[in-house]
């Protein structure tokens, strides 16, 4: 799903400028000097035919430079959500060696192993891989527009974090009494991990289109 | 100064086990093979004081025989010709001495098969300490280490199925069916239990199908089912095509046997029919048996958590009358009533209720014999209603005591060791 929302938000982006906008068109010298952040060093193969940007006109990207930029983001993206529940889930069934029950306060600390993998490898690496495809873009400025919108999801993951334990102490005082909380909670940091994954990846890109 | 050795330590088997069924993979080729002849070992069942029914799969064609004997007098032998049908034979063995361990094989005369051990039921007036072994949940292609450790470790009386001994899943024609289960009960562990002792059975969804019921599975089915069923797991029934009956082990045990899943009508609130319903209400306060012990494939006790609860409409909760009414009846006539049940995939003991009508019942979740995933919930069930309730596979081994009407339950892991054990005043 991730893949294609990408591949779609990656569609839906303009088409370098001065194609299909009528003969003749031109960008404006805003637009072009807002896009140029950096000047390319080594841009990668697929994109050789690129013309080199100027101050004047904004930077053309071929389709395979773009099938890159959307293909690495969405591995990283998928190597990320697959890292985190990996890291989650084990840390969740630890506690089932000992004594072959789980463990609520384990599996909240896994719900934020959960997150924090997630945070490390997607937004340490989406935006620095962007970057690298499109190497006009100041990966700094990239990181934070994309944090602008990826901030939330997260913020929404800690929060079913929190909310998990809460039900976990609710299940302290008696069994049954917390776990509607605690699946809620659960719910909420799985939902936010996978919407935390699709934002990032769609805010990168914009941030480099 | 301290040197260590580059050399890798090598696994031992045990290791190497363990470590196959922590990931899953059971470990069929290290098992011990069946008999030449007869690949899934030997079976008997529903032992009465005078009978046995004995059981196994043949594969050759010559004329096959059962030889049996006490165990203490190899020189009283007998010997009688059985019939195979469809791969499988089947025996009634008859003048048996109450209470008597015996001894017994199938053999074509060039081809012998594993040795079976059974116990005759104790007679109807001795009352004497048992021990049962009780299980569920034996998907075939996991380990089932806690079925070889309990089979191969202890002296038992019996064995109570209580149901899932095979995950039919899939299967649709008969012959679907009889590969599933002869595949199952080709396992060592299987092979290991069955000839360890007697073994009397119920059945659960998964010898049909997952979630099997009336409601949604068709007729056909179940009858497919139920044919191959009564045909794997030998059972002394009192009419056609009836799971539930009851069997006595002097005054010492009754074992009442459920169809939990054959009989449902969620229309009518029927989590069994009225007939069983009536039957066992009957029977326990007829009893003259200080334990009754009621296998119910699918637990009656409340576990009051929500996501117990979002699954209430696949066990008795799901049926609130019949289960009050049950549940009234058992605590106005409770005197040693033991409820035995599995399908959680969790080891579980504990009562029924937390407080008002079944508060003073003891139910225990026995199984899962052989499980590659726990149950997923977020939290187990634990005090005050629960002693005890974990993941790991294991058997539980149940010691009666008449004498103090006490029942010590050791719920056994794979590896011999005893994951908890608790004694219950009945």
């Amino acid at each position: 799903m991730t893949w294609a929302l990408l591949v779609l938000f990656a569609a839906g982006s303009p088409l370098p400028r001065g194609e299909g906008q009528g003969e003749g068109a031109q960008p404006s010298a805003v637009a072009a000097a807002s896009d140029t952040n950096t000047i390319p060093q080594n841009r990668p193969e697929g994109s050789a035919a690129t013309p080199p940007p100027s101050s004047s006109t904004p930077v053309e990207h071929g389709a395979l430079n773009t099938l890159g930029l959307v293909s690495s983001t969405t591995g990283v993206l998928a190597v990320s959500t697959g890292a985190a529940l990996v890291a989650g889930l084990s840390t969740h069934f630890a506690p089932f060696a000992v004594n072959g029950r789980p463990n609520p306060w384990v599996s909240n600390g896994g719900m934020l192993v959960m997150l924090g993998v997630q945070f490390a490898i997607a937004h340490l690496l989406v935006p620095q891989i962007a970057t690298w495809w499109r190497p006009e873009h100041d990966v700094i400025r990239v990181r934070e527009k994309a944090w602008e919108f990826s901030r939330w999801p997260l913020a929404a993951g800690a929060l079913g974090a929190l909310t998990y334990t809460v039900g976990a102490v609710l299940e302290e005082t008696r069994w049954g009494r917390g776990d509607a909380v605690m699946a809620a909670g659960l719910l909420t940091t799985v939902l936010s991990l996978f919407v935390f994954d699709v934002i990032e990846g769609l805010a990168t890109l914009g941030a480099v289109r | 100064m301290k040197t260590r050795s580059l050399t890798p330590t090598p696994l031992t088997r045990r290791e190497i086990l363990l470590a196959l069924a922590a990931s899953g993979c059971a470990p069929e080729a290290r098992e011990t093979p069946a008999a030449d002849g007869f690949p899934c070992g030997v079976s008997s069942a529903d032992v009465t004081t005078t009978n046995a029914l004995v059981w196994t799969v043949y594969s050759g064609a010559d004329p096959l025989f059962v030889e049996w004997w006490p165990a203490s007098d190899e020189n009283a032998r007998q010997r009688r010709a059985v019939e195979v049908i469809d791969g499988a034979a089947q025996l009634d063995l008859t003048n048996l001495t109450a209470g008597e361990r015996y001894v017994f094989r199938f053999t074509d005369d060039t081809r012998t098969s594993d040795t079976g051990r059974f116990r005759a039921a104790i007679a109807d007036d001795a009352l004497e300490p048992l021990t049962f072994a009780v299980s569920s949940c034996a998907r075939q292609t996991t380990a089932l280490l806690p079925l070889a450790a309990v089979g191969n470790g202890f002296t038992l009386d019996a064995f109570l199925c209580l149901g899932d001994a095979v995950y039919a899943d899939g299967a649709i024609t008969r012959s679907d069916y009889d590969a599933k289960w002869r595949g199952a009960l080709a396992r060592a562990p299987n092979r290991a239990m069955r000839r360890a002792t007697s073994t009397i059975a119920t059945w659960d969804d998964h010898e049909v199908e997952n979630d099997a019921s009336p409601d949604h599975t068709t007729p056909e089915r179940f009858s497919i089912a139920r044919d191959s069923f009564f045909a794997h797991q030998p059972a002394r029934i009192d009419a056609p095509n009836r799971i539930w009956r009851s069997r006595r082990w002097g005054r010492t045990a009754e074992i009442f046997v459920l169809d939990c899943r054959g009989e449902r009508n969620s229309a009518a609130g029927q989590y069994i029919s009225p007939e069983q319903l009536q039957w066992l209400k009957q029977g326990i306060a007829n009893s003259p048996a200080t334990f009754k012990l009621v296998l119910n494939s699918v637990p009656i006790g409340n576990y009051p958590s929500a996501l117990f609860q979002a699954l209430a409409k696949d066990r008795w909760d799901g049926y609130p009358e019949q289960r009050r009414e049950l549940l009234e009846f058992v605590d106005q006539h409770r005197s040693g009533v033991l409820w035995l049940t599995g399908d959680f995939h969790i080891g579980v003991a504990g009562r029924v209720a937390l407080d008002g009508v079944g508060a003073e019942q003891v139910e225990l979740a026995c199984g899962p014999a052989g499980s590659n995933l726990p149950n997923p919930a977020l939290t187990y069930p634990s005090g005050p209603q629960f002693d005890y309730a974990s993941a790991d596979n294991n058997v539980v081994v149940l010691d009666l005591d008449p004498s103090n009407r006490s029942v010590r339950a050791r719920f056994v892991g794979g590896d011999g060791r005893v994951l908890f054990e608790h004694t219950y005043a009945l």
